[in-house]
């Protein structure tokens, strides 16, 4: 019989990995060992996500090995879910996320949807060419408290500005926060259209999500 | 057998900047499929290509990324896949002068493979030779390939060498990143230029991506130290930057064709560019390196 923080760290390391079989298989074994769910959760899939996303940043992994890593934790997650929702304990927070609209590229929003996934929030992603009254009846609708937006070029970066617009004159500004990113934005463009926050990267953007929603 | 080679052995060459931002100031609207609004608006893919021409190039480009099964797929028109490439590249052959040659640009379908994309290599092999075919049928000089992993370098050149007797350039999309200029798959400078150059590719350079002009000369200078192909830059405009609600692309033409000086000291052979070039930049990159 393993040690329960070795079954976690094991758990960790097959999902930094990427190898999601062994991540399904260890989290079964986790919860047959008598780990509580919360716990496996956190030091197990959420832990070894933190990892990928500190590699993600020193550029030790890429795109497509955080991708399987994604996997992995979905394995896990997969079988955690059916019995965090038996607890009653919910997801930290939600964020509703696309790319604006006049833009398809999602390479981007799919790695910072699969990174705030990570790291324990539930993530609603409305997909590419997103206006701006859909963030916001989406993010009303699902009782969400952060709106993530995503562009790649740069002449549909105009249409983050009109989402905060619009969530002003909806007088949400203050219920919603947003956050912004793509290739071409940048803090001085976040600063310049009112956005509550920017992340340079997905990793960033864990934290400035977490920021935003106070969970940190 | 075009003679374009031979032709890099002593000349620089200088090709156009991207077709969709040229595009988009004639009523392309960036969320439909580039390739298939050319098609349908010929006298503007013409005047695009004209206007590269009339600034000095030695070669332009037929064909855009958006023109494969798998782009074309999300717009249901999958099946016009050939026609749509074989019109691409004829209406450019109608005004393309005796002295200047048509490449074709067949990047890769889809950024990721299996298994975390959605696509098979094989299906990649597939959607290449698709295209490879329809390219020699209608007759261009140069294939043009964008790369980003090494598996993508493999079919592409797989695919080339089992059907057309084309030379081939692999370009790249490279980052700055703390470990150095990479693709978005991590795949890093040095090892892809040893890679291309071990398959047997003949040109290798870089594209779009978010590097600056003078980046440009640094990734050059890589390029040169890790292999002896022949190189080509095809940078954007700089890295864009919005400044009060419009996008500032900080590399003007003047600026390029002063750096343009650098990268062909730094042993570029062909120099275009990406996004937001205009025939103006490739006129004065022209002028001075000429």
């Amino acid at each position: 019989m393993k040690e329960p923080k070795v079954i976690l760290g094991d758990i960790g390391q097959s999902l930094i990995e990427g190898q999601k079989d062994k991540v399904k298989e260890l989290t079964q074994l986790a919860l047959a060992e008598g780990i509580g769910v919360t716990e496996i959760l956190n030091k197990g899939l959420i832990g070894g996500m933190n990892t990928v996303g500190e590699r993600f940043k020193q550029a030790e992994m890429f795109i497509p090995e955080v991708l399987m890593a994604a996997k992995a934790m979905a394995a896990g997650m997969d079988i955690l879910t059916p019995l965090l929702l038996d607890t009653g304990s919910h997801t930290l927070g939600k964020v509703v996320m696309g790319t604006v609209k006049g833009d398809i590229h999602d390479i981007g929003k799919n790695l910072v949807g699969v990174m705030l996934r990570g790291a324990g929030l539930e993530v609603i992603d409305i997909g590419v060419d997103v206006p701006p009254q859909k963030f916001i009846e989406v993010a009303v609708g699902k009782k969400a408290r952060l709106i993530g937006m995503s562009a790649m070029l740069t002449v549909t970066m105009p249409s983050m500005k009109d989402t905060i617009e619009e969530l002003k004159k909806a007088g949400l500004e203050t219920q919603i926060k947003t956050m912004i990113g793509g290739a071409t934005v940048t803090q001085r463009y976040a600063n310049e259209i009112g956005a509550d926050g920017y992340a340079r990267d997905a990793s960033s953007a864990v934290d400035k999500a977490k920021e935003l929603l106070r969970l940190n | 057998m075009s003679d374009v080679l031979q032709r890099l052995e002593t000349e620089v060459l200088i090709g156009p900047g991207d077709l969709p931002t040229n595009a988009a100031k004639k009523g392309f609207n960036l969320v439909e499929n580039a390739s298939w609004w050319l098609v349908n608006h010929p006298d503007a893919y013409q005047e695009i290509l004209k206007a590269w021409i009339d600034a000095g190039c030695d070669f332009v480009v037929a064909g855009h990324g958006s023109a494969n099964r798998f782009r074309l797929k999300r717009f249901g028109l999958q099946d016009q896949t050939r026609d749509i490439n074989y019109k691409l590249i004829k209406l450019a052959q109608e005004i393309v002068p005796n002295n200047c040659y048509l490449f074709y640009s067949l990047p890769c379908p889809t950024t990721l493979l299996e298994p975390i994309g959605d696509a098979s290599s094989d299906e990649l092999y597939q959607s290449f030779a698709e295209q490879i075919v329809i390219a020699e049928d209608a007759g261009v000089d140069l294939i043009r390939l964008n790369v980003d992993s090494i598996e993508q370098m493999e079919q592409g050149m797989k695919v080339v060498k089992n059907h057309s007797q084309l030379p081939i350039a692999a370009l790249l999309s490279l980052n700055p990143t703390p470990k150095g200029f990479r693709t978005m798959t991590g795949l890093g400078l040095t090892t892809a230029v040893k890679r291309w150059e071990e398959l047997g590719g003949n040109i290798i350079g870089t594209i779009c991506g978010s590097i600056s002009y003078e980046e440009t000369t640094t990734v050059l200078k890589e390029m040169r130290t890790a292999c002896s192909s022949y190189l080509y830059a095809r940078p954007n405009a700089g890295v864009p930057e919005m400044i009060n609600g419009k996008a500032v692309h900080p590399g003007i033409p003047e600026q390029m064709a002063k750096e343009a000086l650098n990268w062909v000291e730094a042993g570029a052979k062909l120099i275009g560019g990406c996004c937001e070039t205009t025939p103006e930049h490739i006129a004065k990159v022209a002028a001075a390196v000429k």
